[in-house]
């Protein structure tokens, strides 16, 4: 069966090495919009930032550091599920800010969820900063500058 | 030259397609010599073989990572600065080309044409007499047969083709050369290199010097080479060629003159030598594709695989009159081996030029030459470091600390606040060559075309420990009174390789009893195979070598070609 095929037999995005089924999928695509939101900016749903995030942690990160990855992935869903009723993808936004609130506080949240949610705000953080609308629109990367100038004033310099 | 019709006959032979290699197949080749040089890695062809050269950041999968699984698999290539997403295809992977470490040695490698030129530092020092004169000086190794005055105009000869980008600085311990405009300091700089000048009437801060074209002159665009971008991505070749490998350069030239006959994917096997007629005949090559083994011949030989594997090379050449490897009457081949200490750093802050930054992008920083036991002995260790000095204003993001939603990505898309400037330099010390330092061929391992595998066993001796102790107390006294702050050092303690600087081996001196090539770069014992790579090398000095080793390549094949047209190879 490959990969990107999971138990449900719907498509998720190819991952090698750890599993993640289409609730999973959804979860991760909801956590990563609340943490980096669509607004007149692109944000986590429209950079497939959750794709970006389970790809990295599929393929750059260690063996036991995606199975820490996994587990947190797992309780973080059993916290959100506790706290809102519904689960993390079904809640609405007021829950999903208290959740998210309470575990930037690190307020009664288990070590394991922390973990897991800084691995994913950062990754979702690096989907964004690394993108091609950053990197146009907002902090220009110059691909040929051209040019070096070793003392030059920071009131004309666009940081 | 008599023109060969053989296909295996050759005029000349050139082993290794690198930084050297590529040297010595320009030489022969304008001076109308059939020469065939061998890669045993594949072909990389100028701007065509560079496929990350023009990707932006957003356009990495991984956003320059390397995956962990290849990290896993190779945790040796995965410890060099370089290796990363952009430019990991250029590196030869631990488990492809596995060596036998007696003790732990980092050997970053890159077989392709054009070898670790497409992916070097690109930083081109010259040695002086400070260096030359050291092992006589200082009592190790044996007396170098050569003196800067014999080297100068070969310095003047690559330099001009090259392309140097630098400073005249007056220095009798770093000669200037034949510059191109540098690039400017930064006001950081600017500021310790007149703060040093004033303080320590013995120490220099200057630009480092380049293999950039910062101003191409006519030779340069002759060569379809242009003007250096400040892009700074060079390791994944550079697609205007505005800095030197030699797939840009040196490998271009000599095909235009329709001499030369470039073979990659073929691995030397040995060095065949002729009994009867006393000399060496041709070298034995393995095509990696077919596995078939095939004989080449040439009236002369140079080797110019890289340090180790010219060692390796020589070692495995062996024959009645050479039992322990070719040219190796004294059993010191293999042995003296050194390298460049790089285990320390230091980084620091300085709170001031607030109003200044930098604009654009430079491909180097500024240097600072060895000071230490340069003109006499004056501490408890042997020679002694030159320096790096990179300069740059940090810029502060908003924290995201606490942040979510709209919030955080307000935070991301804020301007930056422009910080401290950040300084830092790290360590390029010279190593004493010993004797126990030594490589030789596995006795019983082999590599997938019968070849025996490397043994290294090199490591740091007590002059080491004690010298990159000095570096870091003088770094952070110069540091320290220069107002700079939140100083901080670090001593790697990493095994030796990852200056990527291996020396020696097959080491020149006057006397064959106690060295393996003379002056001119020949085995003693069979004159007619010449090694002007860094297993040349009789000691390390603190320089960047590659720039030595280009010199000593033109040098040393244009005595060839002399010779040869005397009749006297």
């Amino acid at each position: 069966m490959p990969s990107c095929l999971q138990k449900d037999g719907k498509v998720s995005i190819p991952l090698n090495n750890i599993k993640v089924d289409s609730d999973g999928n959804e979860l991760m695509a909801s956590l990563t919009e609340a943490i980096l939101p669509t607004t007149n900016t692109p944000g986590a749903k429209s950079l497939s930032s959750h794709a970006f995030v389970l790809m990295m942690v599929d393929e750059c990160f260690k063996k036991e550091e995606q199975e820490k990855f996994m587990r947190g992935l797992q309780q973080f869903d059993e916290v959100a599920r506790k706290k809102t009723g519904s689960g993390f993808s079904a809640a609405d936004a007021k829950q999903k800010s208290e959740l998210l609130t309470a575990i930037e506080a690190k307020k009664d949240i288990p070590a394991e969820v922390l973990s897991f949610y800084n691995a994913v705000k950062s990754l979702a953080i690096q989907s964004f900063t690394g993108s091609k609308y950053y990197l146009t629109e907002v902090r220009k990367y110059d691909m040929v500058p051209g040019r070096f100038h070793g003392c030059f004033p920071v009131v004309d310099k666009k940081m | 030259m008599g023109v060969t019709n053989d296909k295996l006959n050759f005029d000349a032979i050139v082993i290794g397609s690198g930084l050297s290699g590529g040297w010595a197949a320009k030489e022969f080749c304008e001076k109308g010599f059939k020469t065939l040089l061998l890669e045993r890695g594949r072909d990389v062809k100028h701007i065509k073989d560079y496929p990350t050269t023009n990707m932006y950041p957003w356009e990495f999968k991984h956003g320059g990572q390397v995956p962990a699984k290849i990290q896993e698999e190779n945790p040796i290539v995965s410890r060099c600065y370089a290796f990363r997403e952009d430019a990991m295809h250029f590196f030869v992977k631990d488990n492809e080309h596995p060596y036998v470490q007696e003790k732990p040695f980092d050997w970053i490698r890159g077989y392709q044409v054009g070898g670790k030129s497409i992916m070097w530092a690109r930083q081109t020092q010259r040695w002086s007499d400070y260096d030359f004169e050291g092992p006589a000086r200082d009592g190790f190794a044996v007396d170098w047969p050569i003196r800067y005055k014999d080297i100068a105009p070969w310095y003047s000869y690559v330099e001009k083709f090259v392309g140097i980008s630098g400073n005249k600085d007056g220095l009798d311990s770093l000669p200037d050369g034949e510059f191109l405009p540098p690039w400017e300091l930064t006001c950081v700089e600017n500021y310790f290199k007149d703060f040093i000048s004033k303080n320590y009437k013995d120490r220099h801060v200057i630009y480092a010097r380049c293999a950039h074209l910062s101003k191409p002159e006519p030779i340069h665009l002759e060569q379809g080479r242009g003007q250096c971008q400040g892009r700074v991505l060079c390791q994944r070749g550079c697609p205007f060629g505005g800095y030197f490998n030699a797939n840009s350069t040196t490998i271009p030239w000599a095909q235009k003159t329709g001499n030369l006959t470039l073979r990659p994917f073929s691995v030397v096997h040995s060095i065949i030598y002729d009994e009867k007629k006393g000399k060496a005949t041709g070298v034995r090559v393995i095509d990696t594709n077919t596995k078939e083994s095939i004989e080449y011949f040439a009236p002369v030989i140079f080797v110019n695989a890289a340090a180790l594997n010219t060692n390796l090379i020589l070692l495995n050449s062996t024959s009645n009159r050479f039992p322990n490897g070719l040219g190796n009457d004294n059993g010191l081949l293999g042995k003296y081996f050194a390298f460049h200490n790089y285990r320390a750093r230091i980084s620091a802050k300085y709170d001031a030029f607030k109003e200044f930054t930098t604009d654009g992008r430079r491909p180097t920083s500024a240097y600072i030459p060895r000071f230490r036991n340069l003109v006499k002995q004056e501490t408890d260790f042997l020679r002694g470091y030159a320096a790096g000095f990179n300069s740059f204003r940090s810029s502060v993001n908003q924290s995201t600390d606490g942040l979510f939603g709209e919030e955080l990505k307000n935070a991301l898309l804020a301007k930056p606040e422009p910080g401290p400037w950040n300084v830092g330099s790290h360590m390029m010390g010279e190593t004493i060559p010993k004797e126990k330092n030594h490589v030789s061929l596995d006795k019983e391992k082999k590599d997938a075309w019968g070849i025996p595998l490397l043994r290294m066993s090199v490591e740091y001796d007590d002059n080491d420990e004690k010298m990159t102790k000095d570096f870091i107390e003088q770094m952070t006294e110069m540091y320290t009174k220069a107002g700079f702050t939140d100083i901080k050092t670090t001593d790697s303690k990493s095994a030796p390789g990852l200056d990527i600087h291996e020396m020696g081996g097959v080491r020149m001196g006057h006397d064959p009893k106690t060295s393996l090539l003379n002056k001119w770069h020949q085995l003693h014992a069979c004159p007619n195979v010449f090694v002007t790579d860094g297993a040349c090398m009789t000691s390390t000095s603190t320089q960047n070598p590659s720039l030595t080793y280009m010199a000593f390549t033109a040098r040393a094949a244009n005595y060839a070609v002399e010779q040869m047209k005397k009749g006297e190879l």
